[in-house]
């Protein structure tokens, strides 16, 4: 009875605008209260150590390396790599448009950072060469997706602090969906760009391409930094995240040389905006979770799994459905705080490998960035070309319909995203 | 402790931080729900959570002094950050011969005094009502040692215990910082040299088979102690018979825990060595010669050298 | 009164950036402590406090902004006095909750106000726990503002009516 209220309450702030972050921490301490003797303080406690876990560093951390890539024209340099590789085929500026999304993914652990830094500079310029406006923004946001399935990877991060899971068998792990999702992205956009006529941009050109490829080689180089250190152990996670914003500094500030020491100050404001957002959400998050744990939630999931004769594959299926539902109104960094660890247990118990979990988690949640009406890339898109979240959305549908398809791919066949991490780690299997 | 919802029975809940059901501390919880339950006619229930209220001990011991929790497993390390630097004296290295000696200790003179030391230095907010333990601590790195003077140069993973940083910096290691989420890694890619922990912990997540982690020195160098706390002041508000069964339930969970704790012991290291560990004797008087003085500075620092005297008594 | 709000809110916001950077160059000073073999044992500390400062008082400076992530459907529907009487509603829901962060989170400081740092001992926990009440109020304070904003904003409909 009280556990509907809670649920109504939930859905009635969120319907009348309270922000997510507030309504999950009103509903936590609403929660509390209601149990008679557990101390209301409670709530606050566990926002303070919701945020006080060693994994949680690197959020800020990535998010700030993507922001100095960004103010270092990075993305710029990106593109111009991605058109002179791909502009020759139908299509060139929406293949190049997914393309430096995968690239940038590679860069930065965040999708958001993609969709406004490609963003700003594709979709004006997919317009005037004749895309529809749904075209260029749908493109744009399906395809920044992939930034939080390509490590480095913010989701990942949070994903492998609540479920104890290497963050580098998860940052491997994540690479072949990652590239599937890209990769099947541009099929549908060859298949479209024929029906619609769309442009090419000019001939392939080598010394072009070879000329891109060196000005945006430090940029290409991060995810190897990034993700060979780790893999290396020269540095653990979060320590790769700090290295990597020295590392983006350094290059922008004596290579490309378009960082100056009076930058950073902005730079660092618009870190703490973005992260301190999402991380705010995810310390009252946690204060949820503590009610939901006081209900034992995890234990009632646990034996409706084990009691019934819903095998492996249902149970994936409802996760997917389930973390698509949540994605269309919640952030994916809150959303795996409250309901990772309750489907957890169950995962184990039925043999899913917390890695192979973690990536299905990840893909869903990152769908959950082009769904209407609350997802941020959707959104973010939407305002550059200043067209309707509806007209966006369906923009974006072929996209993301290849997206879950692959989604589902990926949860059905573990090997896919198994294969590389085991052959590098054989030791975590 | 709280009236549920169904019938006024009083509902205790108890917590560690081990997400894992398959551990001693669920043993021990669990046979304290059983115990108490059954005592009390059911007129108490218990819920056991496993990891659900945080994995983190100075959470749990901050729900626990607010009342949220009526009964956690800490470790000491973490009363001494609530200011009860005596407490440390049980992170000593070498302080206990083995098994037999930290019981006796433990469950005798020493033990009751700890527990009033630190009941009177908490304002009774944390009674201790069994010792619980997590097993003995080995040394565990790239290569064997068997003289303390073979770690020299290695850098070692430590917990954030200034006793135990303090012996390895005086063998000659290095102290570092690496979470224990991330020390699997850290010992594969060589980020560390080595580690040091009991059969059980470093099994499960399979250091053992690390590159930095498969020469196993048995250092027996810490015959480790955990709390079992509740607030003492919300335990006074239980009647006098109410507060006997928990008594009594703890001590049965107690017996469980320390059980299960040494089976767990003997069958960890049996695996470790099925699985291509490789498991070696040191010249443990000469390790115990570097404990002594650290043992005898942090007694003298504390004011705690007849309680340091008594434990070495009780050999 | 706006200029001590806007006054708060900039020194927030330093507070929120140096924090931000103290933990960058705390973990960094790890990473490298670590290869030259110098054990620097506060860093671990002194990098999750920071980081756990630098989001409270960002989470409370962005309540200035009005930046938090919500559902504007409804709002975006309605003009005139109920959108703002529907703002009012919002910021005082934010508002509540930002003042139990300020009563709790009193509260936490003071139950936890000796605890130490395990590094550091000279340092207690309170200072660290300060954090919550802290953005409470500077929340409440900048909700508050919003609140005039828009009962001036309906007063004015009001009067042109
Ligand atoms: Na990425
Ligand atoms: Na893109």
């Amino acid at each position: 009875m009280i556990e509907i209220a809670l649920v109504i309450l939930f859905v009635g702030l969120i319907a009348i605008g309270v922000p997510i972050a507030f309504s999950l921490g009103i509903v936590a301490y609403t929660g509390i209260a209601l149990i008679p003797a557990l101390p209301r303080v409670v709530v606050f406690v566990r926002m303070f150590h919701g945020l006080n876990s060693f994994v949680l560093l690197a959020v800020p951390l990535f998010i700030l390396a993507a922001n100095i890539m960004n103010q270092g024209k990075i993305s710029q340099k990106l593109i111009n790599f991605s058109l002179s590789l791909v502009g020759h085929i139908r299509g060139g500026l929406a293949h190049a448009n997914i393309l430096v999304s995968m690239f940038f993914a590679g860069v930065s652990g965040s999708s958001q950072a993609d969709t406004a830094g490609v963003g700003k500079i594709l979709i004006p310029s997919m317009e005037e060469s004749g895309y529809d406006k749904e075209t260029a923004v749908g493109v744009t946001a399906a395809s920044s997706t992939i930034g939080s399935i390509i490590p480095p990877s913010i989701v990942m991060v949070v994903y492998a602090g609540i479920s104890n899971t290497p963050v580098s068998a998860l940052f491997l792990a994540g690479i072949v969906p990652g590239v599937l999702v890209g990769l099947s992205m541009m099929a549908v956009v060859y298949a479209v760009a024929l029906r619609k006529n769309f442009p090419k941009v000019d001939a392939i050109d080598f010394r072009k391409i070879w000329q891109h490829f060196k000005e945006s080689l430090p940029a290409l180089l991060t995810p190897v930094i990034i993700v060979g250190g780790i893999v290396t152990g020269f540095y653990t996670a979060t320590e790769a995240a700090a290295f990597a914003c020295l590392y983006a500094l350094i290059i922008g500030l004596f290579v490309y040389k378009t960082i100056r020491l009076r930058d950073l100050p902005t730079i660092l404001i618009d870190t703490l905006k973005l992260s301190s957002l999402s991380l705010f959400a995810l310390a009252t998050a946690s204060a949820l979770g503590q009610l939901m744990a006081h209900y034992q939630i995890s234990r009632i999931i646990f034996d409706f799994f084990s009691g019934s004769a819903l095998g492996t594959g249902a149970f994936v299926g409802i996760i997917v459905l389930f973390f698509l539902f949540i994605g269309t109104f919640m952030d994916g960094i809150p959303a795996m705080i409250l309901f990772v660890p309750v489907i957890l247990p169950s995962a184990r118990a039925l043999g899913i490998d917390p890695v192979h979990l973690g990536i299905i988690v990840t893909m869903t949640l990152s769908m959950g960035l082009v769904t209407p009406p609350y997802g941020l890339c959707l959104l973010i898109a939407a305002s550059i070309s200043n067209i309707t979240i509806e007209r966006a959305f369906r923009g974006t549908l072929p996209y993301f319909m290849v997206a879950v398809a692959t989604l589902l791919l990926v949860a059905f066949f573990p090997d896919i995203v198994l294969t590389i991490p085991r052959l590098l780690m054989p030791s975590l299997f | 402790a709280r009236e549920s919802a169904t019938g006024g029975a009083i509902n205790l809940v108890v917590a560690h931080n081990q997400t894992s059901t398959d551990n001693p501390y669920q043993f021990g919880m669990v046979e304290f729900k059983n115990v108490l339950e059954r005592l009390s006619g059911g007129s108490m229930t218990v819920t056991v959570h496993a990891g659900t209220l945080g994995t983190n001990e100075s959470e749990l011991i901050e729900q626990l002094q607010l009342g949220a929790v009526d009964l956690v497993v800490a470790s000491p390390g973490f009363m001494t950050r609530i200011g009860v630097p005596e407490v440390n004296i049980l992170a000593l290295l070498y302080l206990f011969d083995d098994f037999e000696h930290w019981e006796r200790a433990v469950d005798g003179d020493f033990g009751r005094e700890m527990r009033d030391i630190i009941a009177q230095r908490t304002n009774n907010d944390f009674m201790i009502m069994g010792y619980w333990s997590a097993g003995v601590r080995h040394f565990y790195g790239s290569r064997p040692i068997v003289e303390p003077t073979d770690a020299r140069g290695l850098r070692i993973r430590l917990q954030d215990s200034p006793v135990q940083q303090a012996f390895w910096s005086q063998v000659g290691a290095i102290p570092a910082q690496v979470g224990w989420g991330e020390l699997y890694q850290a010992l594969q890619q060589g980020t560390v040299d080595a580690a040091e922990n009991d059969f059980t912990n470093f099994s499960l997540q399979d250091h053992h088979r690390t590159r930095n982690g498969r020469f196993i020195s048995e250092t027996y160098h810490d015959f480790t102690t955990r709390l079992l706390l509740a607030n003492g002041n919300r335990l006074n508000r239980f009647t006098p018979q109410q507060q006997q069964w928990i008594q009594e339930a703890a001590e049965a969970a107690t017996a469980k825990e320390r059980e299960v704790t040494y089976r767990m012991l003997d069958e960890s290291r049996s695996r470790v060595i099925a699985e291509g560990g490789t498991v070696n004797q040191v010249n443990l008087p000469a390790f115990r010669q570097i404990a002594l003085p650290i043992q005898d500075q942090f007694a003298r620092d504390n004011n705690m050298t007849q309680l340091l005297e008594a434990v070495r008594a009780t050999r | 009164m706006k200029k001590v709000i806007e006054g708060v809110y900039s020194v927030q916001l330093a507070a929120g950036i140096v924090c931000l950077a103290v933990f960058l160059i705390a973990v960094l000073i790890q990473i490298f402590s670590r290869y030259l073999r110098i054990p620097i044992p506060w860093t671990d500390d002194l990098a999750v406090y920071s980081f756990t400062w630098s989001v409270f008082m960002g989470a409370a400076a962005m309540v200035h902004g009005k930046r938090h992530f919500a559902f504007t459907s409804l709002g975006d529907t309605l003009t005139g006095i109920p959108k703002h009487i529907l703002a009012i509603l919002i910021f005082s829901a934010m508002g509540a909750f930002a003042l139990l962060m300020v009563v709790h989170g009193m509260e936490a400081a003071r139950a936890f106000w000796n605890h130490q740092w395990i590094s550091l001992p000279q340092v207690k926990m309170g200072y660290t726990w300060l954090c919550i009440p802290i953005a409470g109020a500077t929340m409440c304070l900048y909700l508050v503002s919003h609140i005039v904003d828009e009962i001036n904003a309906i007063r004015n409909l009001v009067a042109d009516q």
